[in-house]
């Protein structure tokens, strides 16, 4: 009865328009449902079984992916509560409590970034130790190592929002490590700060540097990275 | 036919045809030797599912237990003692900590560190002159990236030992504490 019901939803030409493939009850229309999909067109059709296993993989490369879609949601719901001054950046993290669940946003959002940072330095350490990194996937382990990087920037960018205690020294404390860089430290510093000190022009920069141009690069070497795991082959093989 | 086709197709050399594989499946497969794969939609699916709803799930739990700290507004003119970095960055303060050209642990050792990251997959490759042989040699120990196994532990676990004193071991002035007192 409902399996009836099923295939003929399934079978009429609304679902047919939106979904192209019906009940995928052969290996042929298991394929097409993947590759007709928009979303799911980035997986393969057929998988290594031992790429399956959880004990190869720890699925940490698609948990920080995963952790990477989190934040993106809850960093732009944050981003409506949110204003980049110091006058207002604080008050504004207090005021968060009082909107309904807001404290459990930030509480994500903060979670899930700590999150990344563990998950992308685990993935490395799971693709070293199984030696993916072989030919032909040397340049993802680099893309994957720039990607290691830009995590870190975009942990450290949003660190100093909140624009409390905690944020401010410990942006001062990471920034004037950077100034001890021979000869152009200071410049770096200035660069970054857009002052002297962590004011105004720095947090209004970090902000732009979360919230557009580290999350834009990133998704751009992720998609990259992606791309190449499949061209090279899908996931790398047992040692 | 590439060598691992070769490897598993032998050669009669007294026979000029030979049988390739039966294998059971539900594709076509001509000329290829039987791989070892599973339809994507459910076997992956499943996992995927099951680890997307776990993390999801730790996470709200974490979220709705743990409150993500906020401390006094920013203040430049009072100095927490100890000032610390996000805990990612407090091994590398710790480091500082041991010498007095901060430099060295600042910038150039993680420098290297990057550089050297980036360049493993090209020293750990098959060697093809006399120079990558014996770079080879040195920087990953043959075959058996002895070496390299090393080196990397060693990167692992003195990160991890430096973050975890430099963030849970330290209090005032940067002295030793036990967190727990």
């Amino acid at each position: 009865m409902i399996k009836s019901l099923l295939r003929r939803v399934s079978d009429s030409s609304v679902w047919r328009s939106i979904f192209r493939t019906g009940i995928p009850d052969t290996d042929l229309k298991r394929s097409m449902l993947i590759f007709n999909n928009f979303f799911l067109h980035i997986f393969p059709a057929k998988m290594k079984r031992h790429g399956l296993r959880f004990s190869y993989t720890f699925c940490l490369g698609g948990i920080s992916c995963l952790l990477f879609i989190i934040l993106t949601v809850t960093g732009i719901l944050l981003m409506f509560l949110y204003t980049p001054s110091i006058e207002r950046a604080y008050f504004d993290m207090q005021a968060l409590a009082l909107v309904l669940n807001g404290k459990i946003l930030r509480n994500l959002h903060r979670w899930a970034a700590h999150g990344m940072v563990i998950t992308v330095f685990l993935h490395m350490v799971r693709v070293f130790y199984t030696r993916s990194y072989r030919p032909p996937r040397e340049f993802n382990w680099v893309i994957g190592i720039l990607l290691l990087i830009l995590t870190l920037a975009l942990s450290y960018t949003g660190y100093l929002l909140p624009w409390d205690q905690l944020a401010y020294w410990g942006i001062t404390v990471g920034t004037t490590i950077m100034a001890y860089t021979p000869f152009i430290g200071k410049h770096i510093r200035y660069f970054l700060l857009g002052a002297d000190e962590v004011g105004h022009e720095a947090l209004l920069r970090f902000y732009v540097l979360h919230c557009v141009v580290l999350p834009f690069s990133t998704a751009l070497l992720m998609a990259i990275h992606f791309w190449r795991v499949r061209k090279d082959g899908g996931i790398s093989g047992p040692l | 036919m590439d060598k691992d086709q070769e490897k598993t197709f032998i050669k009669d050399p007294n026979k000029t045809y030979g049988l390739m594989e039966m294998v059971d499946g539900t594709s076509p497969m001509v000329e290829k030797t039987p791989e070892d794969t599973v339809e994507t939609f459910p076997h992956y699916f499943i996992l995927l599912t099951i680890c997307t709803l776990a993390v999801t799930l730790c996470l709200f739990m974490i979220s709705l237990f743990f409150d993500a700290p906020l401390e006094d507004l920013a203040n430049p003119l009072v100095t927490p003692n100890p000032g610390k970095a996000p805990w990612y960055f407090t091994g590398i303060q710790e480091l500082i900590h041991y010498t007095d050209k901060p430099v060295i642990p600042g910038i150039i050792i993680p420098l290297c560190i990057i550089i050297w990251l980036f360049l493993i997959p090209y020293i750990d490759r098959e060697p093809r002159t006399q120079a990558g042989s014996f770079l080879n040699r040195v920087f990953i120990g043959g075959e058996k990236r002895k070496v390299l196994l090393v080196l990397f532990t060693v990167f692992i676990l003195g990160a991890l030992v430096l973050i975890v004193i430099g963030e849970l071991f330290r209090g005032e002035n940067w002295n030793f504490i036990l967190p727990w007192k």
